[in-house]
């Protein structure tokens, strides 16, 4: 026998353990920790595996893929795009194949997973969907990253405040060049906008919607759209007299706005017009108000809830200068706003919920939901409303909130799902 | 259908100095099947991806039925880069997944059938239309993906490596449905490899590339025949030619104390450029055991195929030599044995310093 070689980057004993000398075909259980997830039809042969108390994804490909991907993902954990993480490469010579190890993202999930436990037709969370692509595509475009097989199931979501955050989880396609060309995206979001309108269309069928074929047609269409948008703002190099310069502001604004950090404004006399200034933007990572919140209270969460919580934490210093009657600065601020608020109040949200996903989500849920109970109600609810709202799920449809859904089960199961 | 031309095309990669593709010149008749080849990093991708709008072109220009493609969004080039989406939806037939792509562009539901029917009955899918994809061997799913190009009906067809993630067995399977469906749709198809295996069986012709400069552009049976340069000669071909640069003597190239004999032109051509080195090609099965004469080596390993063994030794002087041979009469491991060429076996001469062919 030709023993298979490894390259694996966490060489924990229950991974090192697993049977590499044979196929994946023939990994079973009970031999096997193997966890059964539902996945989409793929390429390859995918199994889980439940190996020290982590889910690891296996996958098993020619070896010359395999390697092509693991590369690519390494790139993208480089880089900190949102993507599955790379956690070992083993070359199986025996079968002439080579098996994949990824690290399973806790938290996400497919997409027909958010939308299955939904009642049919969410233009709202469409939209969320929707837009967690646009903005996933538009983050590898900018690294020069291309996918070449951008699609629904390509991808895991997880909540991120009011968004979601979509990870590009199968690069078997992918390849990361300096920059891309105009052409390359243009390919990209085509593929995007075919996969996703085939996807949404393909849930339809199963949720006995078809009637909805022509607008999840033309709402994927719209990813078009929404990446376009989130392109431009990002590439922008608007044009000003010198006098104006103080527009500068307005762009940066914006851009933070979106959840962009800013590295370096440049601002270079146009050529032929030297009084103008165009304005140049390095924008940074998509971290913006996560790493101002992780600035006030040392918390590290997503940009989606670090928007949310920033908003809570500024109405609540706002409160605390009334009440006082002078200024409290930001961090004063921020460390009651942690002791008196956020902590009692994430556990409380979590525990009503049965203490699904985090308890930050489920403190940024109990924020949204008593802002929408407010608005409809004209006047504020107060948390105590809102906790029982959360508690009972008496809650808007169309609120982020309705997409909390149970952690993946880790039960070991008997018989492989073939889709 | 169209004819495709690169006019000195050159792909420069930002940042980089060199040039991904440099002048590239190839005419490609309609209907023809060509596939570029290379090593990695000969540009043989980047080649196909000018074509197909994802890499800007530079200089020069590619044209697609005689019309400039330089600026031209990769959507308006009617081609289809095929198998790049492989996705399938488990809640749709067959039909509806091949002929999702024209619901999309606004082919009504009668012409998208016809069309979708006209694709199975190519890929031998018809009696699949109407099932879910689950219920599919890994060859049909392959031929779902080649339906989902094909119904579009393009001018061009472009294939980047289209077999590397599949399976060695379903690879061998698909290679041959490809190159029987090109012939049958007729359609112009420019497929990258970097197996010459795949490139030798499947093209009409074969561009061979190496750091993004066309090395030739020839039929297959030239390319083995007649390689232009040392690097085609040893790119080609599996074993890979023998290929040594030698000593020029008076009636041929010495190997050790041992010479194997030339032909008089050659030599006058060797003479008439003033070589006293030549970097010599022979393929293995020019090669043959004899008894007496020729060059004396020791046997290093021995491939038996079956139908077919293939010697590999080396000679005194270090020069490794592979000969192909009747397995019933093949040599054993470490003894020493006689080869010279063929009577009527092809020697190839390539300049020992430019690897130009001489002969």
């Amino acid at each position: 026998m030709q023993a298979p070689e490894f390259r694996l980057r966490t060489p924990t004993p229950g991974l090192l353990g697993l049977p590499w000398d044979r196929p994946l075909s023939e990994w079973t259980v009970p031999d096997v920790p193997l966890r059964d997830i539902a996945v989409g039809p793929s390429r390859h042969l995918v199994k889980f595996v439940d190996a020290d108390d982590t889910l690891w994804a296996v996958k098993d490909m020619p070896p010359r893929v395999a390697a092509k991907e693991y590369d690519v993902l390494r790139r993208l954990e480089e880089m900190g795009l949102p993507a599955v993480r790379p956690a070992g490469l083993v070359l199986q010579p025996e079968f002439e194949t080579a098996i994949l190890v990824t690290r399973y993202l806790e938290g996400s999930w497919q997409y027909r997973r958010l939308f299955m436990r939904l009642p049919p037709d969410q233009p709202k969370h469409r939209e969320r969907l929707l837009d967690a692509m646009a903005g996933l595509l538009v983050e590898l475009h900018r690294h020069g990253v291309f996918w070449g097989d951008c699609s629904l199931a390509n991808t895991l979501f997880s909540r991120d405040g009011q968004i979601l955050q979509a990870w590009l989880v199968d690069a078997e396609t992918s390849e990361v060049h300096p920059v891309l060309s105009r052409g390359q995206r243009a390919h990209d979001l085509d593929i995007m906008v075919e996969n996703v309108a085939m996807g949404m269309v393909d849930l339809a069928e199963r949720l006995e919607q078809s009637a909805l074929e022509d607008v999840l047609i033309a709402e994927a269409e719209q990813t078009r759209n929404r990446y376009e948008r989130l392109w431009d703002a990002l590439h922008a190099e608007p044009m000003f007299d010198f006098a104006d310069r103080y527009r500068v502001e307005g762009t940066v604004r914006r851009l933070n706005e979106l959840g962009f950090a800013v590295d370096e404004v440049a601002l270079q006399p146009v050529a032929d017009n030297p009084s103008q200034l165009k304005i140049r933007v390095a924008v940074g990572d998509r971290r913006y108000h996560a790493q101002r919140l992780q600035e006030l209270t040392g918390l590290d969460v997503g940009e989606g809830q670090a928007q949310i919580l920033l908003g809570d934490l500024q109405a609540y210093q706002a409160a605390l200068c009334r009440e006082a009657g002078h200024d409290v600065d930001d961090s004063t601020a921020a460390r009651l706003w942690v002791i008196e608020v956020l902590t009692p109040y994430e556990r409380l949200a979590h525990d009503v919920v049965g203490n699904k996903g985090t308890p930050i989500q489920a403190y940024c849920d109990l924020l949204e939901v008593r802002w929408l109970l407010s608005e409809k109600a004209g006047h504020d609810v107060g948390t105590n409303k809102a906790l029982a709202a959360l508690a009972r799920d008496v809650i808007p449809i169309d609120s982020a909130a309705k997409l909390a859904i149970a952690e993946v089960p880790t039960a070991p199961f008997t018989v492989l799902r073939d889709e | 259908m169209a004819a495709i031309t690169y006019k000195n095309a050159s792909c420069i990669y930002e940042g980089s100095d060199k040039l991904a593709v440099d002048s590239l010149s190839l005419d490609i008749q309609d209907g023809e099947f060509v596939v570029l080849v290379g090593p990695s990093g000969s540009g043989k991708s980047t080649a196909l991806r000018m074509l197909a709008g994802l890499e800007d072109i530079d200089e020069g220009a590619i044209e697609i039925g005689g019309k400039d493609m330089t600026g031209v969004p990769s959507k308006d080039r009617d081609i289809a880069m095929v198998f790049q989406n492989y996705a399938l939806y488990p809640n749709k037939t067959v039909a509806e997944n091949m002929g999702f792509a024209l619901k999309l562009r606004g082919v009504s539901a009668d012409e998208r059938r016809k069309k979708v029917e006209e694709a199975a009955k190519i890929l031998d899918l018809t009696e699949h239309l109407d099932r879910k994809p689950a219920k599919l061997s890994g060859g049909q799913r392959q031929r779902v993906a080649m339906g989902r190009a094909i119904v579009r009906e393009p001018q061009v067809f472009c294939m980047d490596e289209p077999l590397s993630n599949l399976d060695a067995k379903l690879r061998v399977q698909t290679r041959t449905q490809i190159a029987a469906l090109q012939r049958r749709l007729g359609t112009t198809t420019v497929y990258v490899t970097h197996d010459q295996v795949e490139a030798m069986t499947m093209g009409d012709r074969v561009a061979v590339l190496r750091f993004g400069k066309l090395q030739q552009f020839a039929s297959p049976n030239e390319l083995y025949d007649k390689p232009a340069n040392a690097f085609v000669a040893g790119f080609i071909g599996s074993p890979a030619m023998n290929l040594v640069t030698l000593p020029v003597a008076s009636d041929g190239v010495k190997i050790g104390d041992s010479t194997l004999e030339l032909e008089r032109d050659q030599l006058t051509k060797l003479s008439d450029l003033g070589l006293s080195e030549v970097t010599f090609g022979i393929r293995p099965e020019q090669l043959e055991l004899t008894d007496s004469g020729g060059v004396e080596v020791v046997v290093d390993l021995v491939e038996d195929l079956g139908s077919e063994a293939y010697v590999y030794t080396h000679a005194g002087s270090g020069v490794e030599l592979v000969a192909r041979c009747n397995p019933r009469t093949a040599p054993k491991l470490a003894d020493t044995v006689r080869l010279r060429r063929h009577p009527e076996g092809a020697v190839h001469l390539f300049h020992p310093e430019t690897g130009e062919r001489i002969n």
